[in-house]
This record gives structure tokens, sequence and C-alpha cells, in this order.
């Protein structure tokens, strides 16, 4: 039973099961874990993580894993980018700015992505997951008013850098794609 | 009968729970449970509570732990008497309209 009262508190915030998780499992304990209390955890924990995240950054629901790390997202996010980035500064380094150095490289390259579509259907997705994974930390979106939805944003320097570079590489990508076409 | 008396607010029965002097968590439960009829689960009982001691209206004692009891703070105590003359107020005006 010890172990579903623990599993069931992790729908609570860490910060608060912290503070008072082990009180609240003496408190099952006492109580007996029954399906009500069960379900009566379950709804706390999650609005006690809606009014933590409101405290932290205005009312929002926490939107994973993401929001909890917003420079690890920043980084994985800038990574997922890499290939897809290095690829248009290639090919405008090549054909834009005339580098004949890197016409030879970016054929070949070119020639492979077009011999394996799964792979430039990746290279294209690249771009916008990239700009997604960094914005959602920024992002805080929670209940308003009656049935509204309340959405905020809270700017970080390096989420923005990675959101604006996955936008810039992204419509490149679709401009070569266009022009493919 | 907590919904029939309208008493469906966790933080106002907590309160009075504690006007009598501090408890822990299962004391409350039981005290609520014996003065409203209402039956909370612990989950709610402890949303209550995190939201009762941000505002200051109760503090934890020292216990052994686990299970540590808790009392009403003098900022606690105003908001108890405020919502209860309140509440008060709402029944005397409605009892004496089912009087006339």
């Amino acid at each position: 039973m010890r172990r579903l009262t623990l599993m069931l508190l992790l729908t609570y915030p860490r910060g608060w099961r912290e503070r008072y998780g082990p009180e609240l499992e003496a408190l099952i304990a006492d109580v007996g874990l029954t399906p009500r209390v069960a379900v009566d955890l379950v709804c706390a924990g999650l609005r006690q993580r809606a009014e933590g995240s409101a405290s932290e950054s205005g009312p929002g629901w926490a939107l994973g894993p993401a929001q909890r790390h917003p420079s690890l997202a920043a980084l994985l996010a800038a990574m997922l980018l890499v290939p897809a980035a290095a690829f248009v500064s290639g090919s405008l380094l090549a054909y834009n700015l005339g580098v004949a150095g890197l016409q030879g490289v970016m054929q070949t390259i070119g020639t492979w992505l077009d011999a394996t579509p799964p792979l430039s259907v990746l290279l294209l997705a690249a771009a916008p997951s990239a700009a997604v994974l960094a914005a959602v930390p920024m992002l805080s979106i929670g209940p308003g008013a009656g049935w509204s939805v309340h959405l905020a944003v809270q700017v970080r320097f390096a989420n923005m850098l990675v959101v604006a570079a996955a936008l810039v590489v992204g419509a490149v990508l679709v401009w070569y794609a266009a022009g493919e076409l | 009968m907590a919904d029939d008396v309208g008493l469906r607010d966790p933080g106002l029965l907590l309160l009075i729970s504690l006007a009598s002097g501090p408890k822990h968590g299962h004391a409350m439960l039981v005290d609520i449970e014996g003065f409203a009829g209402a039956r909370l689960g612990p989950g709610t009982l402890y949303g209550a509570l995190t939201r009762l001691e941000q505002r200051g209206e109760v503090e934890p004692l020292a216990g052994d732990g686990r299970r540590r009891p808790y009392r009403l703070t003098p900022a606690g105590r105003r908001t108890l008497e405020r919502r209860l003359g309140a509440l008060n107020g709402a029944v005397r005006v409605g009892l004496e309209r089912m009087r006339a």
C-alpha cells in the first residue's frame, strides 16, 4: 500500500511533497487508502500543481518536463536543430555566396537526401520541432475566467534564441523546398 | 449534513476545527465529520491546510514529524470570526424571513 501511496503522491509538485508528503502519507496510513481517497489525492495533487504553477509564473498548468527544465529544453532543441542549420548554412555558402569548395559537398548531401526521402522529412521537421521544444518552457497556459484559457509568455533568452534560429532555418528550408517544386 | 448547511468550504471547516485547539490531520478529519458531517479526503484537507498556512492563518507545531499538529494564528482567528459573523448574519436574516 505504501508504494501505491507514494505513486499517488507523485501527482503533487516536488516542493510540496518535500514539505507535506510525510504528513500526508501518515494521514493516509491512518484513514486507509480506499478508491475514494485515491481519487481525492489525484484531484488535490493536480490542483496543487496548477496552483504552484500559478504562484511561480502566473496562472498556468505545467506543460511537462520541458517546462521544469527550460535550459535543458533549449539545449535539446539546439541539438535537434544543428543538422538542419548546418545544411542551410552550407547551402547558403555554396549556392548563394558561391563558395566553390562547398558546392561539391552540398551536391553530394543533396543527392543523398533526394535518395532517402525520410531523411529529407526529418530535416524539414527538425526546425518546427526545435521551435516548439524551445518555446514550451516560455508558455504558461491556464484557466481564465469562466471557460476561457489564459496564455502568458515568459521570455527566456536561451529559449528565445533557439526559437528565432529555428524559425530562420525553417523559413530557409521552406524556401528551398518551394524552389524544388 | 455539511452540504445541507452550506458548509462546503474545507478551509472554513478546518478553521472551525482548529478553533478548539491544535490538532493533527486525522484528528481534524474526525472532528470535522463530527460537527459538520463532512467526510473530507486527506488530499482535500492538506490542500486547504496548505492555502491556510500560505496565508498565515494556521501554523504547524513541533510534532513527531509525520503527524504534525497545526493551530490557528491570530490572523486565522480574525478570518474565522469574520466569516462566521457573515454566515451568522445570513442565518439570522433567513430565520427572520421564515418567521415573517
